[in-house]
């Protein structure tokens, strides 16, 4: 009997609970994953966040509508400009005013931009994750180029503080649409290199085809959106479905995941699907650049935000998703409330969901594929 | 079958254009590296319009400066400070007084004395907003369109967060309390009180210089702000630095391996000095001058004793002390043996020093008397040791009062004045040159210095050197040849 006991209490194979994070260089910020593993097998899940809250939402209650948005600029930190763009629709929404057309060219530039170099960090640390040094760096070289046109556009390279409720802080400064075309043609090519280097290969396609596929329910049924539902399959695009801005005046595809490598919502789907966007982007800025109106920026900035009492919801389509806010205003210069939906929240919250059965290994890859920053789902 | 042949070739062909490409790279590395060297080049910033016309106006995102000047305290950029980080008080003169405030550039009357205008830049987000409002175009971030009126400064580090606060505002307490003020510094004065009481409660007080002698001290160094000590490291009596003074690098190397072989050999310090001379001459390098340093290191000659007194170091731990001079009684402490120059004597008198303090005799005596049956007694350290004998006695070293970290001319010349007038003055420390303004000629004087110091210059000789390299260059101007003189004539 008490040796049954002992071998039984030797043999016997539980559940292993494995912390990964909250400091791990492949959990894109400060994230905490508790992985329920049963050998090396993942059972289930759990994020715990929250490690970089900051209280945006509460400090919108306490900040006028121009000084909330550099707070903004925190949340998605590698896609500012969206976030800015996100929270000015809404507030434009909410004051009701027509924006001069020069505006919507060049956020719409600068938006598509932005989109550009926070993809290529998403595609460059996602071949970090599963071990690809190279097109990491060559991605963050790339960037860099983008990085600089915002810079001589308004002064900062992460956090700009750039789009305003009501139009933009500055004019395009000379020569920018020249300097954004040479970096379109000198891009072009990259994006050919990058495949051949990473998205090609035999190696990164073993790692990535056919794992952790996010079927199409599944992914609506938990919010997820963005380049992570698009990559299984499912035509779901704010710039096209309901078209803020001037997006109706572009003619752009919106890039589907099509299980070229494996199953249709693979993680190499959702790779992919980042990689041709760039490509749509380059086509929007082009066309964007080819139509750019002149007229003052500053035009339709209201001297004071005071919007009337009401409430608004404004939808964007950020690098990462659906991105919305939520304003109440009660007519101060102060909103009642903002909430902010984050994107990458709703994407990391299908994690453990797809990532059931799989290797702990392919939670990296996974985790990579969808592409999250901990500044937005934290705020 | 074929499944699994088309997959390798596929991994091999895959595998093969990554090569070629990272190959490709690292072949056309010159134009397509992107790294650049930080601090010796550095990223260009982009080229920007000047002025404020809002048109052609770019921005630019560094350190936030105030013209305070043109200030009309209007508190606008406080108002539109996200993170608050500027702060703003202003006194406003009684009507029927005569303060005059000032004009602004823009020809504005001031109405309001700024008696505070700080901006905390280590909480500063670099939003840019508190520029926009401005009427007065006072406050703006420094460089790039505002170049003119500032050079750009983006790398201004600190050791203490108190560095990052910066505070614009010049008014004097003279006009702060002509314009009606006295309430605000009272206010003021209060909190700096209650900041600094602060600082004593959480127990930071100032260090105490380190007292390594057991018997009863009088602590000097207490009361001071940050007394610097300066303390060489431990002298041994030989080291492999010693074989610096050999100018051929390739005999140096030579006599640095023979050296640490026979160091880990356990060897001692005249087995070491005959195995460098040894490998030297088997090496066929053995010159006159090694040979004269060699023997120098073995037996140094009395002549090569010569005492300094380090002004920087020994002396400023004693001299930032604020204690009267007449309660002082200087305590015999081994890092007073550090002013003796020669290594090998130093190291000699502590070894003494430390043997007298642990078997408890008199340590002044078994110095004199360590460094008598060594022959390495001279007038100088007699004087020192003498200072020590007669121990209720005045200080022998006057104290020198040096307040700020980088000595000016004026404190570079009252440190010498401190150091002990020697029979001929020792060559005088690098530091002494910080006095000249001008960075090149600094650099230069400097370089000279380093130039005469290796060629074992005297200190007239250096002076003269450095006289005639500065007058070649035209940069001897009236400051630096007044610090020249103070040096020369020992003052």
């Amino acid at each position: 009997m008490e040796e049954q006991a002992i071998a039984k209490s030797v043999l016997e194979t539980g559940e292993m609970v494995l912390n990964m994070g909250p400091q791990h260089p492949s959990t894109h910020g400060v994230l905490r994953l508790k992985i329920h593993t049963d050998g090396e097998i993942v059972s289930k899940i759990e994020p715990v966040i929250g490690y970089l809250h900051r209280c945006f939402e509460k400090h919108c209650e306490y900040l006028s509508y121009e000084q909330i948005v550099p707070f903004t600029d925190r949340c998605d930190y590698l896609a500012s400009m969206h976030m800015d763009h996100a929270f000015s629709i809404a507030v434009e929404k909410l004051l009701d005013v027509e924006l001069p057309e020069r505006v919507e060219y060049i956020r719409v530039i600068i938006a598509e931009l932005q989109r550009i170099a926070s993809h290529l960090v998403a595609l460059g640390t996602f071949g970090l994750d599963v071990g690809a040094i190279t097109p990491f760096t060559w991605a963050i070289r790339d960037r860099e180029r983008i990085l600089d046109l915002f810079e001589a556009l308004c002064g900062a390279r992460l956090l700009y503080n750039y789009i305003w409720p009501g139009g933009v802080s500055h004019d395009l400064p000379p020569k920018f649409v020249e300097r954004t075309l040479d970096f379109l043609d000198y891009f072009d090519p990259q994006i050919d290199e990058f495949n051949n280097l990473l998205s090609t290969n035999k190696i990164f396609i073993e790692r990535t085809g056919d794992v952790g596929v996010l079927p199409p329910d599944v992914g609506i049924n938990f919010g997820v959106t963005g380049p992570s539902l698009r990559g299984s399959g499912v035509n779901w695009d704010l710039r096209k479905n309901e078209p803020y801005s001037i997006y109706d005046k572009f003619d752009f595809d919106v890039p589907l995941g099509e299980g070229t490598m494996g199953t249709i919502g693979d993680t190499w789907d959702r790779y992919y699907v980042r990689v041709l966007e760039m490509r749509e982007s380059a086509k929007i800025i082009r066309q964007a650049c080819a139509q750019l109106p002149d007229g003052d920026v500053h035009e339709a900035i209201p001297k004071k935000i005071r919007p009337a009492v009401g409430e608004v919801y404004g939808r964007y389509e950020s690098a990462r998703g659906d991105v919305g806010f939520y304003i109440i205003s009660n007519g101060k210069n102060i909103p009642l409330r903002v909430k902010m939906r984050s994107p990458a929240f709703c994407n990391l919250s299908v994690l453990s969901e797809i990532a059931e059965g799989w290797m702990i290994s392919d939670v990296i890859a996974i985790l990579g594929s969808l592409d999250i920053v901990l500044g937005e789902i934290d705020r | 079958m074929s499944e699994y042949f088309s997959n390798i070739i596929y991994g091999v062909k895959s595998f093969l254009t990554g090569m070629k490409l990272t190959l490709d790279h690292f072949n056309n590395k010159k134009e397509r590296v992107a790294t650049l060297q930080y601090p010796h080049e550095k990223w260009p910033i982009p080229e920007r319009n000047i002025g404020f016309d809002h048109a052609e106006y770019n921005l630019i995102r560094s350190r936030l400066h105030v013209d305070i000047d043109d200030c009309i305290s209007c508190m606008q950029c406080e108002k539109f400070c996200p993170v608050d980080c500027i702060k703003i008080d202003f006194i406003k003169p009684p009507k029927d007084s005569d303060v005059d405030c000032g004009i602004t550039s823009n020809d504005t009357q001031k109405k309001m004395i700024v008696s505070r205008f700080t901006i905390d830049m280590s909480e500063c987000m670099y939003c840019n907003l508190c520029v926009f409002p401005c009427p007065e175009e006072c406050i703006y971030m420094v460089g790039g369109p505002n170049a003119e009126k500032h050079e750009i400064d983006y790398e201004f580090s600190q050791y203490k967060r108190d560095g990052m606060i910066f505070e614009f505002a010049d008014a004097t307490d003279d006009m702060i309390r002509d314009a009606g003020g006295d309430k605000w510094l009272e206010q003021r004065d209060a909190k700096l009180k209650k900041n600094s009481e602060g600082v004593e409660l959480m127990g930071i007080v100032p260090e105490a210089t380190p007292v390594q002698v057991a018997a009863p001290v009088l602590e000097t160094g207490t009361a001071a702000a940050k007394p610097v000590t300066a303390v060489k490291p431990l002298g041994g009596e030989f080291d492999i630095k010693s074989l610096n003074g050999i100018a051929d690098k390739m005999c140096r190397g030579i006599a640095k391996k023979a050296f640490m072989a026979a160091k880990r050999a356990g060897k001692d310090t005249t087995a070491i000095l005959a195995d460098v001379a040894q490998a030297l001459s088997d090496a066929g390098k053995m010159t006159e001058d090694i040979q004269s340093i060699l023997d120098g290191l073995s037996a140094p000659s009395p002549e090569a004793v010569t005492p300094v007194v380090e002004t920087e170091g020994a002396t400023k731990a004693e001299s930032v002390a604020e204690v009267p001079p007449t309660t002082e009684v200087k305590e015999f402490d081994i890092k007073d043996l550090n002013v003796i120059e020669d290594k090998m004597a130093r190291g000699t008198a502590k070894k003494a020093f430390l043997a007298a303090k642990r078997s408890g005799e008199d340590k002044v005596e078994a110095v004199r008397k360590a460094l008598g049956d060594a022959g390495k007694l001279d007038v100088a350290a007699e004087k020192l040791l003498n200072s020590f004998t007669s121990a209720a006695a005045e200080p022998s070293q006057p104290t020198a009062v040096e307040k700020t970290a980088e000595p000016t001319e004026e404190a570079a010349a009252e440190s010498l004045a401190a150091s002990e007038p020697a029979e001929d003055l020792p060559l005088f420390e690098i530091a002494e040159l910080n006095g000249i303004d001008d960075k090149m000629t600094r650099g230069m004087a400097k370089k000279i210095y380093m130039a005469g110091k290796r060629a074992d210059k005297s200190r007239t000789e250096v002076i003269a050197d450095l006289r005639a390299g500065l007058t070649e260059a035209g940069k001897l101007d009236d400051a630096t040849a007044a610090i020249l003189n103070n040096l020369e004539s020992g003052n």
